[in-house]
């Protein structure tokens, strides 16, 4: 296990330094990007984990995917909320002894921060901070009070490390409060969730007066050290470490403005946090009333690490790139980035090339294209072009061609698989025989897609009439094939009442989306649809003999997502649907939509 | 019934498809393939000669349409059984080729077996009928007996059962009481089996009567159903079923 991590992050990281070399910006890389540190033993990586569009997460490109240009995920324009996750981690690593095992490898957090190009003027970074604390205690070992300051974000010329960087002055003032005896002070990273950063701390000074008047004057550094130089496991005389992780908490030289030992913490695990405290020893007294001010010198940079989500909220059509950045705090920067391409599509009927589109998307994949969607939007489409005469010369024509190219070509591939199916049916693997007649299945239900497209596109079929013929026969091929009984009360002598594509698609649809439920779910053995037009008002019911549902159970209700359907394409088209159902009393869909105007019935002039 | 093969000819320009339907036929217990042709020509050519006993026909062929072919062809081989085969589920095209002389409707992609099922169903005296089709059947022969009088209005009380139908000589001329009938149970959406159980009889006999439907459609198709729905019916036709 710990070999596959190893090996995986060698050669990812080969990978993404080969990108450095090759690009002058940092590496792009498909959401994953790694690089070394000069020491070559710890590196940083940000990794974007997923883009989650309205709660539906988008699939990323793999990282295992070539170095080229990535393929952009594509939002829609009326997406209300898009969430980024990404990640970073740095990892410590030795080279593994000869012979011996393996080290681990232990991946804590890189500092983060993240850019939306395209919305984002620079980059983001939330508010994290580091603290300095005085406590008071009352000589029983409690601490009765206290005050604090922050260090928030980034110092002033922060250079990559405290000791690189200029160190800003700071202080805070506390009043002991009654019963306080001695005072304290620590410097400690936050705990809070998330954050990772770099902090020096020098000429740590406490006064101590009773009237605004300092009068004792306490030096903290130069740091007493008991032998040698300082090494950042050395610990200063009168200081400990109680952080939740002491090793954060660390002595580093600064040679300026001449060389001494600082404290200093390096955070660079989001959950845990670093401190530096006076010992018991080093506390000074106090007296109820007297005034402490603690003062000292900071550099600093605190910022987010481990897991974190970018929030967005609706983004303009357009071309973005979602970049994160992850450097290893008291390192500088590594600038190693992770980044990909969105792209905000405005919905297809906002554009004006769709058209064309929706031809070609047909033509090329409708298959892959999806069904419903795609054909309902090609019905809306139209919806909006039919007003030109054109059209009508068009629409046949796309028929046509849909028909007999794709239609065709469906049926052959259908064909092809059953016969495959039956050739190997006995002699192959069960799931051989299986996987033939999976092939049938999708291309016959996709040549009744396009053939509900084909239907829906063709002008020759824009009346109520023409409608209730194709629903007959659509509905008597779907409930043969289930074995299913059904009784039709549809008028043989309805009007021709005209009704357009749009209309005419999304009711089939949802008429179709009713029977499926109740083939899917109810276990019915009868469905009866009922077609009846009453002063303008179409009314469809479909009722089936199965088990119904308890409508006010969200989780008996059996594939919301295509009752919800149901309901959306007849609101699209000024129409209605109610369902009635209960516990064991079948299921009803009652689907109605208010008609423009009901022309004479035929007949002779 | 004598065990005997089925004689079927194939009429299709796809090639894949063709050579699928060859491969099936073949295979097929009880199934003979006399002749396949891809073109409307081709047909009217060769398939009188081989006199099959089930002609597969494409709806869509190069140089015409298949409900013409079904025409030109059930004239000179009434005893021949026509299946249309189609990818597009229309039932206006469906009724065409059956007043042309089709017995049958075939919508693709069928899988082997439901072809072979369909050849064996039609060849052994079976006479389909789709309740799409029923539909326009039913309302075809309605239209023959009410165009004198105002149209019922459209709306819940036209259901296909129709009482307000006169008991008048046109429609009874038309359609024999049984078969009527079985038209209203079919576009009430019975099966075959269902309408048996309803009416008390086999399955073979619900075939019957809807032969008989449809040999008065193939007659009317031979003297236009337009000028039946003009002028009512040719008193002549009553006698054939």
């Amino acid at each position: 296990m710990t070999t596959g991590l190893r090996m995986g992050i060698g050669r990812i990281s080969q990978h993404a330094l080969g990108a450095f070399r090759s690009a002058q910006q940092t590496a792009l890389w498909l959401g994953f990007a790694i690089a070394w540190l000069p020491s070559g033993r710890t590196h940083a990586s940000v990794e974007i984990t997923a883009v989650v569009v309205d709660g539906h997460e988008v699939p990323l490109p793999q990282p295992a995917a070539s170095v080229g240009e990535p393929v952009p995920i594509r939002i829609p324009s009326t997406a209300r909320q898009v969430i980024f996750r990404f990640r970073g981690a740095r990892s410590l690593e030795t080279p593994p002894k000869a012979g011996g095992p393996l080290p681990a490898v232990e991946p804590r957090a890189a500092r983060l921060r993240f850019r939306l190009d395209g919305y984002d003027t620079g980059w983001r970074d939330a508010p994290a901070s580091a603290r300095a604390m005085l406590h008071f205690g009352d000589g029983t070992g409690a601490v009765i009070g206290g005050d604090a300051a922050t260090m928030p974000g980034e110092s002033a010329g922060w250079r990559g490390t405290p000791e690189a960087s200029p160190f800003i002055s700071y202080e805070l003032i506390a009043t002991a409060p009654p019963g306080a005896v001695h005072v304290m002070a620590s410097f400690l990273t936050h705990n809070a969730e998330q954050v990772v950063g770099s902090l020096g701390i020098d000429d740590i000074v406490l006064r101590i007066g009773d009237s605004g008047e300092p009068d004792s004057l306490h030096r903290f550094t130069p740091l007493d050290l008991d032998s040698g130089g300082p090494t950042p496991r050395t610990t200063p005389n009168g200081w400990f470490r109680p952080g939740s992780r002491p090793e954060m908490s660390v002595v580093r030289r600064r040679s300026q403005p001449e060389p001494h030992a600082i404290l200093a913490i390096e955070d660079d695990d989001p959950t845990r946090f670093g401190n530096w405290s006076m010992s018991n020893g080093s506390r000074l007294s106090v007296a109820e009333g007297d005034t402490v001010w603690l003062t000292w010198t900071a550099a600093h940079s605190f910022g987010l690490g481990g897991t974190l989500t970018a929030y967005y909220g609706r983004l303009k059509p357009g071309s973005y790139w979602f970049r994160v950045g992850a450097f290893l705090p008291g390192s500088g920067s590594t600038g190693v980035e992770a980044s990909i391409p969105v792209v905000v599509v405005p919905p297809l009927w906002m554009r004006r090339d769709v058209w064309a589109a929706a031809v070609a998307a047909a033509a090329a994949g409708l298959g892959l294209a999806g069904r419903a969607i795609a054909t309902r939007r090609l019905a809306r489409r139209l919806q909006e072009l039919e007003r030109s005469h054109a059209l009508e010369r068009e629409r046949s024509r796309i028929a046509r061609d849909l028909h007999d190219e794709i239609g065709a070509k469906l049926t052959e591939i259908a064909m092809r698989a059953d016969t495959v199916r039956s050739e190997v049916d006995g002699i192959a693997r069960p799931e051989v025989v299986q996987l033939a007649g999976g092939i049938w299945q999708i291309a016959a239900d996709l040549v009744r897609s396009v053939d509900a497209i084909v239907w829906a596109v063709n002008p020759a079929h824009d009346t109520l009439d023409r409608f209730a013929a194709y629903l007959v026969q659509s509905t008597e091929q779907f409930l043969d094939a289930a074995g299913i009984a059904m009784r039709f009360q549809i008028p043989e002598d309805l009007p021709p009442v005209p009704l357009d594509g749009t209309v005419r698609h999304s009711l089939f649809l949802a008429v179709r989306e009713a029977e499926n439920n109740a083939v899917k779910h109810s276990g019915c053995t009868t469905m009866t649809i009922a077609l009846t037009l009453t002063d303008g008002l179409l009314e469809i019911v479909i009722a089936d003999n199965g088990k119904g549902f308890d409508p006010h159970d969200p989780k008996a209700t059996p594939d919301r997502s295509g009752l919800t359907n149901m309901r959306q394409r007849m609101e699209e088209i000024g129409g209605h649907c109610a369902i009635d159902t209960g516990i064991g009393r079948g299921t009803a869909v009652r689907l109605t939509l208010p008609l423009p105007a009901v022309l004479p019935p035929r007949g002779p002039s | 019934m004598m065990t005997r093969t089925i004689g079927v000819a194939v009429v299709e320009d796809d090639v894949h498809l063709r050579r699928s339907f060859e491969r099936v036929i073949t295979a097929a217990e009880g199934c003979r393939l006399v002749g396949v042709c891809a073109t409307m020509a081709e047909a009217v050519r060769q398939i009188p000669a081989l006199a099959p006993d089930v002609i597969l026909m494409d709806v869509n062929l190069p140089d015409g349409s298949g409900v013409d072919c079904v025409a030109e062809l059930s004239g000179r081989l009434p005893e021949t059984q026509i299946l249309m085969v189609t990818a597009y589920q229309d039932p206006d095209t469906a009724f065409r080729a059956i007043t042309a002389g089709a017995h049958g409707y075939l919508v693709k992609p069928v899988t082997a077996q439901k072809l072979v099922e369909a050849i064996r169903e039609i060849g052994d005296g079976g006479v389909p009928m789709s309740r799409a089709v029923a539909r326009k059947v039913i309302a075809v022969f309605r239209s023959m007996n009410e165009p004198r009088g105002p149209q019922t209005q459209p709306g819940r009380e036209a259901g296909p059962r129709a009482e307000d139908r006169p008991e008048g000589m046109p429609s009874e001329s038309m359609l024999a009481p049984r078969e009527q009938q079985v038209l209203e149970f079919l576009v009430e959406g019975y099966s075959y089996k269902e309408i048996a159980v309803q009416l008390g009889l086999s399955t073979g006999t619900v075939s019957t009567y809807v032969n008989r439907i449809y040999k008065k459609l193939h007659v009317s198709s031979r003297r236009e159903v337009v000028a039946w729905s003009r002028g009512g019916g040719d008193p002549k036709k009553s006698g054939r079923s």
